[in-house]
This record gives structure tokens, C-alpha cells and sequence, in this order.
């Protein structure tokens, strides 16, 4: 396999306990060990998986979707497959109505067909990067939850992951079934790349939290690929704060007549962290609807890019969609980048974007001042306001108020 | 290109007219090599500077690769072999009105144009009647000092200030087209406004006496020195045919300190050409560039006219129509570099899709860092009128300062079905009822135009609307 064009040599960002100088990382036999017993599908589908990422050459600073980002001093070469261990919390009375959260190896043995399916089509979307097609390849452990047909889980569903090099995660929701789920992410390694995968059968309604808190030196991706059946609802909150460069693709696919989609993301950037997020609304089918609010609050030399599409393609009349980029930049040295996209093949559709990149208004901070309150609380203020608009908006307050309290913006060494 | 040349001469074209290719004095051979080039060159008794100016840039065409976020199959056909570079039109004589086809005289009648123009629209020799009035003119113009001519003349006369400035906002290497053109560039506008002149009239390329107009590579270069104004118009809404189906113009704006310059384009190529041009307008300190943008014709336009703001306080300003019907795609856009603290930006982009049609709105909005107090906002609003057409955006935004606001909205409906019940509940038919709503639509860059070309646009709109409804 090739190595990163970006050498380990170079990293300012080497983690000790990464042992990036170490031989390639993932060779054929590599893969061919991990695999050893699995069934002969899943072995095509990582060998396939391994064969995309050896096809795309490694990004530099010209490759598209990578050349806003600054490369220099980032090792992307690939980690080591270690296992990710997810630590999942489920109520006993929610266990007890038949809801399931396991490991992936485990749930192959007691739901296989959903499992099977849920891996087969795991990346139909239109965006099949690199770094998740070498995540297809090598995931290792990984989580499965379930919520059986009719099934309303009461609380939510925790997965936390700590260690490990490819999480994944498959979240099914069975026909009329109800959950809310959270995923969080701590992990410290150099490099880690993740999947989740998220299955909402007919009817059916997920509110799904996905929190990045990883190390601030830790180059993060994540593939998020969403699909809807018809009359479903998922409520997505994608909340970035962790890593050094953190580079997402959220995928979310109305397949069903119906199928709704709101989808929220916030990141708090600081120092010389850069935040990549991609985002699709695939209208699919007719009378979908899609609702994206995206934001970032810049501080210090943070860099965001967002870039975000809306597909709706021939015959799916009557979507709705709405797409949404606010970024608020708090230091000098800040940067946002932002490209929301529209592809429009059916006629009869609602489709309205925005985008907005500024200071803190000085207007509010003229208000607030005159109110008594000095500029450094009245900038908290504002930006606390900012963030609280993204966690109302999820309508789930069992999920967000751990989060909440996490975000809150650390502005005292503004001037 | 693929399509031959007889077959480009569709008879089905109602609004569309061409010259016999046999009228034309000299033409080169097909292909495009630097042979060919040192013929342009010989041929136009150019100064060495240029003519080393044209082999370098054709080395970068061969160089480059096509642009590559295209992904456009359409651009990907284009044979370059089969193109002729330069044809220089004879003195148009023996062409007479009479000779100009009936259909083709019918639709300068519903558009409303003036005899005069429809003569020179028609290919029949127009310098008689516009004689007088183009005297006049020239006269206001040459007593302000104001240069005015085509590109070559300009090359011809007043060297100095072409070499200055020519090249200087578009360079060859920019992209593949302008490589192109930069290598066999003819014909195309040369206009110099002296400091403090204000231009009272807009500016057209019909004034231009044994001008070579709406040539396959043209070049355009206007120069408005500290405080001056002018306003160029090119292209018309009538429909222009030509058998050329390449055309890649580069125009080059510069707008020094104070400066005014309105540019406004009507694009209405028959539907069998390849548009591909190059625009961008440097802004100086206090200057304002608008760029007034209506693309109505050709099979693809890729056209994001520019503006790049170099000085404190500059302003610029783009509004753009776009209208795509069948085997159409209008690929255009807009950009605004912002590269000095408190420069402002507008963009108004308006789409119409018909038919199967497809537009793109594909824009950039950047602020360097360090340019603070920067305003920029953009807005687009899509129209798609049936099923099969087709409409995209992609603005991008990329901000480096922080004291900035920057600002994109867009939307992308059909036309409300409650809004034709209304119209037609007052006793209109559903085609009056449509024609009307998309006239509403580009309203704002209607009023823009001057009277007689607004007039015209929304009799094409109508007669474009006609046989889309029912």
C-alpha cells in the first residue's frame, strides 16, 4: 500500500503512542487476519472497501474537497486497525421491550439479515471518500442497536467510545419504533476513522446525537450515512469540538414517501483546529422534507469549511428542503469557508439555502452594553445564544443536556 | 466539433440569420497550431511583443487541462481541430435586406426592433443608415477624448496604453479559454475614458465603424481613468447566428481610482454554440464595477464575471439573468474577490428552466485576510417550469478576516400555482398568465437595461413562453 504523501516525518501533530513509524499499516494480509472467519460477504465487502481506498490517491492540497484544508504538518497515513470498544448504555426496561445494543460480532450471530443488510448498503451514498472506504475495510468491535417494530425505547441509548482506530456503529429502527440515541467519541489515538450507519424503517422516529470530543491532536474522520423509509423521521445533532482536524460526511437519503429529516451540527473551534464538514439531502422519493441548520463559532487560527448539498432528483415531487450555514468568528486570525449546493431535477419542490459568515453584531453587543453588562459577558452571552438555538431545535432535552453543558463557549481570553 | 457545418445552418431557427461563410475574404485552415497563430499575427501586421504574447499563451492552452469541476461532457466534446480561428469578414457587401428571411424579418418585427438595427442584425450593411447618427456620436466622443474602437485599431493606434494594461487582469494562464483566446484573439472593443470624463451614452459595439463584431475570440479591454464613467453594452436581445460554434471572449474591466464602469451583456447565440468567456474587472481604490449579465442563448455558457476589489472602498456589483430551454445549459455566475478592507459586493442571479433546460448558478465570494469591514451579499432565485429541467447552485464563500458580513441566499421554486389562478382569474390565458409572472421575475434586471432593449427582452421572453404551456 502507498503511504500518505504527507509523511510521518513531518507531523507536528505524531502521537507516541501511535507508533506511526511502524511498517504500512494495512496491507491485503492485514485485512486478510482481521477477517479470518468472518463470512465470505463481509470479507468481499472489506476487500472491496480496501481496494476504493488503494484507488483514490491520497489528498494533497490541491484535491478537491481537501484544498481549503492546510495539510502541512497533518500525517494522514492510516493507524493500525486497533478494536474500538463502545461502552453502551441501555435502560432494563427498555432491554426488556426488546431493544438491542451489542457488539457488531455479536449481533451477526443473533441478527444477521439486519446486520448483513445494514453493511451491504452502508455506503450507497454519493460521497465514498477515502478514509471511510478504508474504514469499511478495517472496523473492528463496533456497535449495534436495534429497536424492534412497534418498540418505543424510553431512554436514551448512550454509545461512548474511547479507544480504537475504526468505531462503527449500526443503528436500526424497526417500523413504528422510537428512540433517541447518542454517540460520543474520546478517543486520543493520532488517527481515527468512523462509520454510522443509520436505518430508520417505516414510520419510525430516531433522534440521534453524534458528539466529538477526541484529542486535541487526533486527525478525526466520520461517515455518517442516514436512510429513511417512508413516513420515517431522523433528528441528527452532529457536534464537533474535538481533534485537530476533524473531516465529516454526513449523508442523510429520503427514500421513502414522507420521510422527513432535520438535521443540526455545531462546532466550537479553537486554536489551530480545522473542522470539515459535508453534508447531503438526497430527496429521493415525493412529499419528502429536509430541514439543515449548520453552525460554527470560530476562535483563535480555527478554520471551518462546510460544504453542504441538496440532491433532489428527477420525480421527487413536493420536497421541502432547507438548508442553512451560520459561522461567527470570534478572533482575528479565524477563517470560514462555506459552499451550500443546490441540484434540483423536479419542478414542484420548496428548496431554499443560506449562508452567512460575521463577527459577533455589534448592535447586540451595544444593546447588552447598555444594559450594564460588560463586553466580555456580553459576548458570552451572544455566543451561548448562538449555540442554544442549534440544541432547542433537536427538541429532545434527555439528549442535549449533558451536551449542552459541554459547549459552553470559553471566550475569557478575548480581548 | 462533432456537428457539420451544413447541418448548423438549421432552417427550423426562426429568429436566427448567418452570413455565407463563401462572403468571408480570408479564412484559415481548421486546427489550431502556431503556424496559425504567426498567420493571425503576420495578417494583422501585429508589433513583435504581441505576437510573442500569442505563442506563449498558445503553449499554455495545449498546456492546460479542462477545468476540471466542470465534470461537463458537453465542454469534454469540443474538437479544437475542427474549429477555424480566424475568418475576417469581407466589406458585407451584396448582401441586401430583401435576401434576409421572411421569418427572420417577422421576429424583428414582434421584438419591436428599429429598422436600422435590424439591418445590421440581418447581416445587410448598416454603415448608411447609422451614418449619421454614429457621426454625431464620434464626434461627442473624440471632443472628450474618449477612445473608442475595436481591438485591433486600438492595437494599431494607441499601443502604449493597450501594452500597459492588456493581459494585466486576465492572464493567459488563467484558464484553458483564455489561454485561447489570449493566442488568437480578433476583434472585440478597446475603450479609454480620460480622468473625470463622465460617457453620457452606453456605449456599443454598433457604433463602432468596420467593427468585426461578435467574433469567435474577442477581445475587450476598457480602461476608465481616476473619476471617469462609462457604459459599454454588447450583444443584443435579438437572436445572432453564427456558424462558429466555439466562442470564447475575454474582456478585461479596469475601473482605476473613483471610476465607474457598467458592463451589460445580452447573450442570445443560436442554440448550437459553445460560450465560454472570460470577464473580470479589477476595482481600484472608490471604484464601482457592474457587471449587467443576461444569458438567453447558446447550447452552453460558462461565464462567472468577476470582480476584483483592489482598492479601499470599491464596490461591485453583479446582476444576472440566465434562461435555459431545451438541450440549454446556462452555467454562470459570479465572483467577488474582496482584497482591501471595507469593499462591498452584491450578486442578483435570477434563473429560468424550461423544457429539459439546465442553469447553474456557480459564484465565490473571498476576503483576504486583513480586509476587514468587507460587505458581500449574494442571492439567488431559481424558477424551473417543468419536470425535466434542471437547476443547480454553487456558491462558495471563503472568508479570512473577521470583522466581515458575508451573506448568500437562494431559493429555487416553480411558478406558484396560486399566483397563475389569480393572474388568470383576471382573464388572462395560461400562457399570459406565465409570460407575465417570469417577466415579474426578471424584473429587477429589466430595469437595469436601457429602455429599448428592456422593451425587446420581454417580447422575447413572451415569444420564448409561447408553446411552453399547453
Amino acid at each position: 500500500m502507498r503511504s500518505s504523501s504527507t509523511g510521518s516525518s513531518r507531523s507536528r501533530w505524531k502521537d507516541p503512542l501511535a507508533n506511526t513509524s511502524a511498517a504500512p499499516a494495512l496491507e491485503l494480509s492485514a485485512i486478510e487476519a482481521l477477517t479470518a472467519g468472518e463470512a465470505s460477504w463481509l470479507r468481499e465487502v472489506r476487500h472491496g472497501a480496501l481496494e476504493r481506498f488503494e484507488s483514490i490517491a491520497a489528498p494533497t492540497d490541491r484535491t478537491e474537497g481537501w484544498r481549503r484544508l492546510t495539510l502541512d504538518g497533518i500525517d494522514l497515513s492510516p493507524a493500525t486497525s486497533e478494536p474500538s470498544h463502545f461502552t453502551l448504555t441501555l435502560s432494563e426496561a427498555d432491554r426488556k421491550r426488546g431493544v438491542v445494543a451489542t457488539t457488531i460480532g455479536k449481533a451477526l450471530e443473533s441478527h444477521e439479515p439486519m446486520v448483513r443488510e445494514a453493511l451491504l448498503h452502508a455506503r450507497s451514498g454519493r460521497t465514498v471518500g477515502k478514509y471511510s472506504a478504508l474504514a469499511e475495510a478495517a472496523w473492528q468491535g463496533g456497535a449495534f442497536v436495534h429497536v424492534p417494530d412497534g418498540v418505543e425505547a424510553t431512554e436514551p441509548i448512550v454509545a461512548r467510545v474511547q479507544t480504537g482506530t475504526y468505531p462503527r456503529l449500526i443503528v436500526v429502527i424497526g417500523k413504528n419504533a422510537r428512540a433517541s440515541v447518542t454517540e460520543s467519541h474520546h478517543e486520543t489515538a493520532r488517527f481515527v476513522a468512523g462509520l454510522s450507519d443509520l436505518i430508520v424503517g417505516e414510520n419510525g422516529h430516531l433522534t440521534y446525537a453524534h458528539a466529538q470530543e477526541c484529542g486535541a491532536r487526533t486527525i478525526v474522520f466520520s461517515h455518517q450515512h442516514a436512510r429513511i423509509s417512508s413516513g420515517a423521521k431522523l433528528v441528527t445533532l452532529n457536534l464537533g469540538a474535538g481533534g485537530a482536524l476533524a473531516k465529516s460526511d454526513i449523508e442523510v437519503e429520503l427514500l421513502g414517501r414522507g420521510a422527513e429529516s432535520d438535521m443540526l451540527g455545531l462546532v466550537y473551534a479553537r486554536d489551530a483546529q480545522q473542522f470539515d464538514y459535508h453534508t447531503l439531502q438526497g430527496h429521493r422519493a415525493t412529499d419528502t422534507r429536509s430541514d439543515l441548520l449548520f453552525k460554527s463559532a470560530l476562535d483563535d487560527r480555527a478554520h471551518s469549511v462546510y460544504t453542504g448539498v441538496i440532491v433532489i432528483e428527477k420525480g421527487a415531487q413536493r420536497s421541502d428542503a432547507y438548508q442553512a450555514n451560520r459561522n461567527l468568528l470570534l478572533a482575528e486570525g479565524a477563517r470560514a469557508d462555506t459552499e451550500p449546493k443546490l441540484e434540483i431535477e423536479a419542478d414542484d419542490v420548496r428548496c431554499t439555502h443560506g449562508a452567512t459568515v460575521g463577527p459577533i453584531d455589534a448592535e447586540q453587543l451595544f444593546y447588552l452594553g447598555s444594559r450594564g453588562m460588560d463586553r466580555d459577558a456580553a459576548s458570552r452571552l451572544i455566543v451561548e445564544g448562538f449555540f442554544q438555538d442549534v440544541f432547542d431545535k433537536v427538541g429532545d432535552e434527555r439528549l442535549t443536556r449533558d451536551l449542552e453543558a459541554k459547549f459552553a463557549p470559553d471566550l475569557e481570553h478575548e480581548g | 466539433m462533432a456537428i457539420k457545418e451544413t447541418q448548423l445552418v438549421d432552417q427550423d431557427y426562426r429568429y436566427g440569420f448567418h452570413d455565407q461563410t463563401a462572403s468571408y475574404s480570408f479564412k484559415s485552415r481548421k486546427g489550431i497550431d502556431h503556424e496559425i497563430v504567426e498567420q493571425i499575427s503576420q495578417m494583422k501586421q501585429e508589433p513583435q511583443w504581441m505576437r510573442d504574447f500569442r505563442h506563449k499563451s498558445l503553449d499554455i492552452f495545449f498546456a492546460k487541462a479542462m477545468p476540471a469541476w466542470a465534470k461537463n461532457e458537453v465542454l469534454e466534446a469540443i474538437n479544437f481541430d475542427d474549429i477555424y480561428y480566424y475568418m475576417r469578414a469581407s466589406d458585407r457587401e451584396g448582401k441586401t435586406w430583401e435576401e434576409v428571411p421572411e421569418d427572420i424579418k417577422r421576429t424583428f418585427d414582434r421584438l419591436g426592433i428599429p429598422e436600422a438595427d435590424r439591418k445590421f442584425l440581418g447581416g445587410v450593411t448598416a454603415q448608411y443608415d447609422s451614418e449619421v447618427v454614429y457621426h454625431s456620436i464620434r464626434k461627442d466622443l473624440e471632443a472628450q477624448g474618449v477612445l473608442f474602437s475595436d481591438m485591433d485599431t486600438g492595437l494599431r493606434e494607441h499601443e502604449d496604453i493597450v501594452r500597459e494594461h492588456f493581459a494585466t487582469v486576465i492572464p493567459p494562464a488563467d484558464n484553458k479559454f483564455s489561454a485561447l483566446n489570449s493566442a488568437v484573439w480578433s476583434g472585440g472593443s478597446f475603450i479609454w475614458v480620460p480622468p473625470g470624463v463622465h460617457v453620457a451614452i452606453p456605449l456599443q459595439a454598433y457604433f463602432r465603424i468596420n467593427a468585426e463584431n461578435m467574433g469567435q475570440f474577442e477581445r475587450t479591454l476598457i480602461i476608465a481613468e481616476p473619476g471617469s464613467f462609462v457604459h459599454y453594452i454588447e450583444g443584443c436581445t435579438a437572436p445572432t447566428y453564427s456558424s462558429n460554434s466555439l466562442h470564447s471572449a475575454v474582456v478585461e474591466l479596469i475601473a482605476k481610482e473613483g471610476a465607474h464602469i457598467r458592463y451589460t451583456t445580452i447573450q442570445n447565440w443560436y442554440k448550437n454554440v459553445y460560450n465560454l468567456v472570460t470577464k473580470r474587472a479589477l476595482a481600484h481604490k472608490n471604484a464601482h464595477v457592474e457587471w449587467v449579465d443576461g444569458n438567453i442563448g447558446s447550447k452552453l455558457t460558462m461565464k462567472y464575471p468577476s470582480v476584483y476589489l483592489v482598492g479601499e472602498g470599491a464596490r461591485g456589483e453583479v446582476l444576472s439573468i440566465a434562461y435555459a430551454s431545451e438541450g440549454q445549459h446556462q452555467d454562470a455566475g459570479a465572483k467577488m474577490v474582496h482584497a482591501a478592507p471595507n469593499t462591498t459586493s452584491i450578486i442578483t442571479s435570477k434563473s429560468v428552466s424550461k423544457g429539459g433546460g439546465r442553469t447553474s448558478y456557480r459564484g465565490l465570494v473571498k476576503v483576504y485576510e486583513g480586509c476587514e469591514g468587507v460587505k458581500s451579499n449574494v442571492r439567488c432565485d431559481a424558477l424551473l417550469m417543468d419536470p425535466e429541467s434542471r437547476s443547480d447552485t454553487y456558491p462558495t464563500m471563503e472568508v479570512d478576516a473577521k470583522d466581515v458580513r458575508v451573506e448568500h441566499e437562494a431559493t429555487v421554486s416553480k411558478v406558484g400555482e396560486e399566483q397563475l389562478f389569480y393572474v388568470m382569474s383576471r382573464g388572462l390565458t395560461e400562457v399570459e398568465a406565465t409570460t407575465m409572472i417570469v417577466n415579474g421575475f426578471f424584473e429587477p434586471f429589466v430595469k437595469e437595461l436601457p429602455m429599448e432593449y428592456a422593451v425587446e427582452l420581454n417580447r422575447l421572453i413572451a415569444l420564448e413562453m409561447e408553446g411552453s404551456v399547453g
